[in-house]
């Protein structure tokens, strides 16, 4: 047995029509937390559902766990190892969130039925929805919807974890929730998330992908996201019109990056900046 | 990280796989058996059985054909609009299917929910067992006009199998329907107009083909016979109604080679819409042998119609 990456992409590309939603990708990843960062349309969601086996590529290769998601058998084999919460989860408006669960996990093939039950209160237990799991889904907010599609993919303790924006609609106290149990998975297993905010992949993932138009800008630790962007992040009083890029920050100055004037306020950057910085150069050269 | 590759499926794992399709359709089975309309239905059925049972007859079958097949036709309308609801479940809202990445995919649960059909079918079984065994010791229904009448008619086991299979046939629908459109509200509207049609009221337009198509065929089936006959005169087995408003002489024959060969009709409708309720194999297979099975009962009723 030769030891492979949870997850390798070849070539991978997937168009719709002729717009390319993920163009050419080459990448490899295993354990931990890897977060996916990109502007709406970057073809982040269409990447999670080609891992999750639930969307087919139009050319190149994806490996999970070593196996082809496109030969049925070896499909299976990944799916019993996976948990997949997509940007709209069709959750069953009728259900309780407990018989909600509760289906999913025999979807899932957990079929010991003591075993299925303690599963499925501990993971809805994990989203901190305990008190509510009797509920109908359809008398639930969306942040509490959004809990019981997280339980449902935590459920099996997958060795592999793709979440679509999974900090969508929370509140900060289930953010925080949220950070502590995919910290949990990332320690034994893969967690490939996709999200807009910045913090949450500074806060707990210990690799950071930028996509943009399907295509990878950057790959690596947050913090060299964040070092791309030393001495050219600087403060002004003004916008500055040799900036890439400018915004009012709330102490009410202006924050630019790009090549920062002699004599610039440089500031030490953030990760915010280093996606901004990446993004930008991208739309730049496009 | 890097993983070691496992093996794929093994003989354990097809015993887990059918143990939670087994699982899977004990779930639809209970959800169907607190399916609102199901009961609904089935109440309507008892509602009209026993009205049909009380009630004075005013015309020749009248008790005959209301309470076979008639009664059950309230459950068949709630095996489709549950059956609906059943298969829209994963099409509704314009979002992906549930967990579309768990190890059992939409076929598996299309077969789960096929299976859980069982319970209305069992319903009108329950209601077609009743009413047999409760004819058989009344006696018997009336049929024909005196002198070519009895009062002992009873409906065969064939008669009393077609509306458990009109329940299969509506159900099974139901979710090939739910699984196809995005809005189950206005496909329970239209179908349930369809089926009023198609179920109840398709003797509007009094045809062979009407009556060979039909949801629910009502026994006995009406032969029109010259205006000049003689009651006494026609065979003794015969059973003869006398004009009336709406028709000349007619001859009732509760004609059992049609009632088999429309219940093959129904069961090839059972195939259809179970195939079509499916995304891969054996879809196509089921659709195609469910059609064929359908037209070759239908051209076999037309065939052997007494008409």
């Amino acid at each position: 047995m030769s030891p492979v990456p949870a997850i390798e992409l070849t070539a991978l590309s997937k168009c719709y029509g002729s717009k390319v939603a993920v163009g050419d990708l080459d990448w490899s990843g295993g354990q931990g937390v890897i977060g996916l960062l990109g502007p709406n349309g970057a073809g982040k969601s269409t990447l999670l559902r080609m891992l999750a086996t639930v969307l087919a590529q139009d050319s190149g290769s994806i490996r999970v766990f070593g196996l082809d998601p496109a030969v049925a058998d070896e499909r299976l084999a990944i799916r019993r190892r996976l948990g997949y919460l997509p940007q709209e989860a069709g959750l069953y408006r009728s259900f309780t969130a407990f018989d909600l669960v509760d289906y999913v996990a025999v979807l899932k093939e957990i079929t010991d039925r003591t075993v299925r039950r303690d599963e499925v209160r501990r993971v809805l237990d994990d989203v901190g929805m305990t008190d509510d799991m009797h509920r109908r889904i359809r008398t639930l907010s969306g942040g509490m919807q959004r809990r019981v599609a997280l339980a449902a993919a935590l459920l099996g303790r997958p060795d592999l974890l793709v979440l679509d924006e999974p900090s969508a609609g929370l509140d900060p106290d289930q953010r925080l929730r949220l950070r502590t149990v995919l910290s949990d998975v990332g320690q034994r297993g893969t967690v490939v998330l996709s999200t807009h905010q910045t913090d949450e992949v500074a806060a707990f993932c210990q690799r950071v992908l930028v996509l943009d138009r399907g295509r990878l800008l950057f790959d690596g630790a947050p913090r060299d996201l964040a070092t791309r962007a030393a001495g050219r992040v600087w403060v002004s009083e003004s916008p500055d019109p040799g900036a890439v890029r400018s915004w009012v920050t709330g102490d009410g100055d202006i924050r630019n990056i790009g090549a920062p004037p002699t004599g610039a306020s440089v500031v030490e950057p953030t990760l915010d900046d280093g996606y901004l910085l990446v993004a930008t150069e991208q739309d730049v050269r496009a | 990280m890097t993983v070691s590759i496992t093996t794929t499926t093994s003989p354990d794992d097809a015993v887990v796989r059918r143990r939670a399709i087994g699982q899977l359709a004990r779930i639809e089975s209970s959800r169907m058996l607190r399916s609102a309309p199901i009961w609904i239905g089935l109440a309507l059925t008892v509602l009209l059985a026993v009205t049909g049972a009380l009630s004075e007859e005013e015309w020749s079958a009248q008790k005959y054909n209301s309470l076979v097949p008639l009664s059950v036709f309230p459950l068949t309308i709630g095996a489709f609009i549950a059956g609906v609801r059943s298969g829209n479940r994963d099409r509704s809202h314009r979002r992906p299917p549930l967990s579309e990445e768990a190890a059992l995919d939409g076929d598996e649960r299309a077969w789960a929910r096929l299976s859980s059909l069982l319970v209305p079918v069992g319903m009108a079984a329950l209601a077609m067992l009743v009413i047999g065994v409760a004819s058989r010791i009344e006696g018997g229904f009336w049929i024909g006009d005196s002198p070519r009448r009895t009062d002992t008619a009873l409906p065969s086991v064939f008669e009393l199998v077609q509306p458990v299979l009109s329940v299969a046939v509506t159900g099974a629908a139901g979710l090939a329907i739910g699984r196809a459109v995005r809005r189950s509200g206005p496909a329970i509207v239209i179908g349930g107009a369809a089926l009023f049609f198609s179920g109840l009221a398709y003797w509007i337009w009094n045809s062979a083909y009407a009556y060979s198509t039909a949801l629910m065929q009502i026994q006995p089936l009406e032969v029109d016979l010259p205006a000049s006959t003689n009651p006494s005169a026609v065979p003794e087995d015969w059973l003869v109604n006398r004009p009336n408003e709406y028709s000349g002489w007619r001859r009732s024959i509760v004609h059992t080679p049609t009632v088999i060969f429309h219940n093959l009709y129904l069961l090839g409708l059972v195939g259809l819409f179970s195939g079509l309720a499916l995304r891969h194999r054996p879809r196509a297979r089921m659709i195609a042998a469910g059609a064929a099975v359908a037209v070759l009962a239908v051209i076999a009723q037309l065939a052997v119609s007494p008409h």
